[in-house]
């Protein structure tokens, strides 16, 4: 078998998916050929293994919603968009503005719309924030997932997915801020000491305390119960960590370790170790704190308390030396790098507690829900194991929850969809799968005037606002001009201005030749949720009246459909 | 708390406490802290002392420094680092940062400004660094430039006499220059303030685009406000000062609230009627409060010679 060359899928592509070059064992990707015009990376950080269905859908379900409110909210000049090939996921970026209005955007107008947040961070996360997850997972743990009825059930699955999807718009406010005070006082550093190394600026913020660290120091501290006893150290060190528990129970003088293990599980445990519906928790699972216990005993050395004393201190002279600097600076500039600097501390910590709370201990509850779904469809004979419920897709599971609740299960059997989820994890597995899918964006000037043209009748430009829409063309070079479109109609213009927004509510689509998300056409279109697309080179004269066009404005892209 | 350094006999001292009757006479400390002088008290005015144009005197007779001279110096300058709290070797502030200006018997008079002339030096630290600045500023008055200022202005080349301004440094969050009349239109109805972040350095020296406010003299409001792009500014650093960039968030803000744009143009329009002229004051802004640090009688009327040129 022939190593697949990587390039040969970005290479040489112009427009169809049939010029893919893909190994004999990975079919095209897609259906629809026009995906071959997007660019698609696997995403690799936050998935690096095959995702079965459920965990595709679960993650797509909470990652994308929350990052399309983020941009609609908080006007993100970009956002990800997750896809599923051959059972990795992929993603590719959208962008409401030109490439390189991006970073513009992302300082001036998403930066403003997350200032009262900036303001103080922490407050935020306690006073709104945590709460809202708190509550939500309050609601979970509340729920008699056992004794409920089949109907009860299946409502709280609905709920359930409906809560999450909030949890994970709060997801994205905290990691877009947290983006954003990094950003500001980064900047601030550099204009305080100019050359500086980004390290050199994490400095100020390094050893601050947060629930990751908490949890890891919880470890020690049982480590040093299990110490107090030899014999329970003995079992701990040298068992396998999946059989030391069942030990420890039959170990003399044990008793307490094991009542600080419990506390520890209640504490900390509740969390998945992945957004994936199919990572047990701690609780379920507790092997892997039995394996960090071990190696804390056999490694005492590596015990992260004694570094704290060392952390703190280099923290605070990176601190002082910032200050010394400092004093020579008009005081707004005092004060505002002791804001920035206090909020980038906050980021830090809110960068892992966020993941603590809804990545890991929201994921544990929803799987909680979900794995008793499927343990009730396993009675009912349409599951043969409860783990198989992660080949279904979000809709088949609450379709299922629903079948429950009408008692139809009988009808339902869900085997065959399993099988056949469970063959392709099984085809691909070990399969090498490109890391990147489809048309690179445009290279900069200088190359992109040798980008292949666009096929006849498709005319592409930047995508400001999601959605599809088809329509007749009605082309207004002018505001007066804009007064004859019709409801239905696809409104194509130089640029708009803010007079022009209550037409938004009467077209069906927006083309504009110019205007980013600085120029109102993005920020405006997106509250209308009208499909947008601008850039479009010369669209007031290569599109007519009465032409119809179809408008994809997350893809930025128009294609003629019929001359009119 | 001044006894200890100065005494009624001016003409004997070396050293001369501004706010103090003696140094009201522009014979022994210079016009520029004679006039300073007399506003200590009316105003927010730095702590300061005069190094005398009888130490100038014994200096130029010496063709050094005298060691009677020197000590007086330190002394004043332990005794000024004592008023502002600072204690010698204590702490990041210290030893006390201090600004050193020239004050020439025949500058600052209605007739010459001499701004610019003559050695400034700011953020001047420690006994030593201090002496070689009052040297250094003794000897910039022999100059070339200085020499070709007065003869230009029909001066004698030789100044009569040179006294030493040695100020507690302010490290203004803002500085800027009001004049009571339009340097450039003449119109002596109005006030116009130009002022920039950092010490005012930058806008001295013209390097920026200043903020500009013209305010009506009579009811004190502000008729113009134009805010530059200030991308230069001026701060201390270890020793001296250097120009850095501005802090981007600060660059387009403007420097003076209008709270403060108008008290300064309260003191600048108090000092002019108290002096009789239309004067240019060089102000400061620390925590939010002008502090008086140069006022001049305006020279220059229908020149032009302004930093920063005039909005219409």
């Amino acid at each position: 078998m022939t190593q697949p060359n990587r390039r040969s899928y970005s290479d040489g592509i112009p427009n169809a998916a049939s010029d893919y070059r893909l190994p004999p064992q990975l079919p095209p990707p897609w259906t629809d050929p026009r995906d071959a015009e997007l660019y698609f990376e696997q995403d690799l950080t936050h998935f690096p293994h095959p995702l079965a269905m459920l965990d595709y859908d679960f993650a797509k379900h909470c990652v994308d919603h929350g990052m399309s409110m983020a941009v609609k909210r908080l006007s993100s000049p970009f956002r990800t968009e997750m896809r599923r090939f051959w059972t990795h996921v992929y993603t590719r970026e959208v962008l409401y503005c030109p490439p390189q209005e991006v970073q513009e955007v992302w300082n001036t107008t998403t930066r403003e719309a997350f200032a009262p947040m900036l303001a103080d961070l922490g407050r935020h996360w306690s006073n709104v924030w945590l709460p809202e997850i708190r509550a939500a997972q309050r609601s979970w743990s509340a729920f008699d997932l056992e004794g409920a009825s089949d109907a009860d059930l299946a409502d709280h699955l609905a709920r359930s997915l409906q809560l999450i999807r909030r949890v994970w718009e709060i997801h994205f406010e905290v990691v877009y801020s947290v983006g954003h005070a990094w950003n500001m006082y980064y900047e601030t550093f550099m204009e305080l000491f100019e050359g500086a190394t980004r390290l050199e600026a994490m400095t100020p913020l390094e050893g601050l305390d947060n629930m990751t660290a908490e949890a890891g120091r919880a470890i020690w501290q049982l480590a040093e119960l299990a110490q107090a006893v030899p014999a329970v150290a003995e079992t701990v060190a040298s068992s396998d960590p999946s059989e030391a528990l069942a030990r420890l129970r039959d170990t003399p003088g044990a008793e307490v370790f094991l009542t600080g293990f419990d506390d520890y599980l209640q504490a900390y445990g509740h969390r998945s170790t992945s957004i994936n519906l199919s990572s047990k928790s701690l609780v379920e699972d507790p092997t892997p704190v039995v394996s960090q216990l071990r190696d804390a005993l056999t490694n005492p050395g590596s015990d992260p308390r004694r570094h704290q004393d060392g952390r703190n201190r280099d923290r605070e002279q990176a601190i002082e030396r910032a200050r010394l600097a400092l004093e020579h600076y008009p005081g707004q500039f005092r004060k505002e790098f002791e804001h920035r600097l206090a909020q980038a501390q906050v980021a830090v910590q809110l960068k892992e507690n966020h993941n603590f709370v809804i990545d890991y201990e929201c994921t544990a509850a929803m799987r909680r829900l979900v794995m008793e779904v499927a343990r009730r469809l396993v009675v009912t004979g349409s599951l043969e194991r409860q783990e198989d419920v992660l080949h279904l897709s979000l809709e088949e599971l609450q379709a299922a929850a629903n079948a429950l609740a009408k008692n139809v299960t009988g009808a339902l059997d869900l085997s065959m969809l399993v099988a056949e989820r469970a063959a392709e994890m099984e085809r691909y597995a070990g399969v090498e799968v490109p890391t990147t899918l489809g048309t690179p964006p445009p290279k900069p000037p200088a190359e992109a005037s040798e980008a292949p043209a666009p096929e006849p009748g498709t005319f592409v430009g930047v995508g400001m606002s999601a959605g599809v829409a088809r329509g007749r063309v009605r082309v207004a070079r002018s505001f007066d001009d804009a007064g004859a479109l019709r409801p239905g109609e696809v409104l194509v213009a130089t640029s708009t201005t803010q007079p022009w927004s209550p037409l938004f509510a009467t077209a069906a689509a927006l083309v504009t030749e110019a205007g980013g998300v600085l120029s109102h056409v993005g920020v405006i279109a997106r509250e209308y949720r009208l499909p947008a697309v601008s850039g479009v080179a010369k669209a007031v004269d290569v599109l007519k009246d009465g032409m119809i066009v179809e408008v994809d404005g997350l893809a930025g892209v128009v294609r003629v459909i019929s001359e009119g | 708390m001044g006894e200890t350094v100065s005494g009624s006999q001016a003409a004997s001292q070396p050293v001369l406490w501004l706010g103090d009757a003696a140094s009201g006479d522009p014979r022994s400390v210079g016009g520029k802290a004679a006039q300073l002088s007399r506003l200590h008290g009316v105003c927010e005015v730095p702590d300061a002392f005069c190094v005398t144009t009888d130490a100038y005197a014994a200096y130029e007779a010496a063709g050094s420094m005298p060691p009677e001279v020197a000590s007086a110096i330190v002394a004043a300058y332990e005794e000024l680092a004592a008023r502002s709290d600072v204690q010698p070797g204590s702490g990041v502030s210290a030893p006390l940062a201090v600004a050193v200006r020239s004050s020439a018997a025949d500058e600052d008079g209605a007739a010459a400004s001499f701004a610019g002339q003559h050695e400034t030096q700011l953020n001047v630290r420690g006994s030593d660094d201090l002496l070689k600045a009052v040297e250094s500023v003794w000897r910039s008055a022999h100059s070339e430039s200085a020499h070709a200022y007065r003869r230009e202005l029909g001066l004698d080349t030789v100044p009569v006499a040179v006294a030493v301004l040695v100020q507690r440094l302010v490290r203004c969050d803002a500085s800027g220059v009001a004049f009571t009349v339009d340097p450039v239109s003449s119109d002596d109805d109005k006030i116009v303030i130009s002022a920039s972040w950092g010490l005012g350095e930058s806008l001295v020296g013209g390097t920026i685009n200043p903020d500009r406010w013209v305010l009506d003299k009579e009811r004190l409001s502000v008729l113009h406000r134009t805010i530059g792009d200030k991308d230069l500014m001026t701060v201390t650093q270890e020793r001296g000062t250097h120009e850095v960039k501005t802090p981007s968030f600060l660059r387009q803000s403007a420097s003076l609230d209008d709270d403060h744009v108008r008290s300064v143009a309260t003191i600048a329009k108090d000092l002019e009627t108290r002096l009789r002229h239309a004067v240019d004051v060089e102000f400061g802004v620390v925590d939010g409060r002008p502090v008086l640090l140069q006022c001049r009688p305006v020279t220059t009327i229908g020149t032009g010679i302004e930093a920063g040129g005039v909005d219409r």
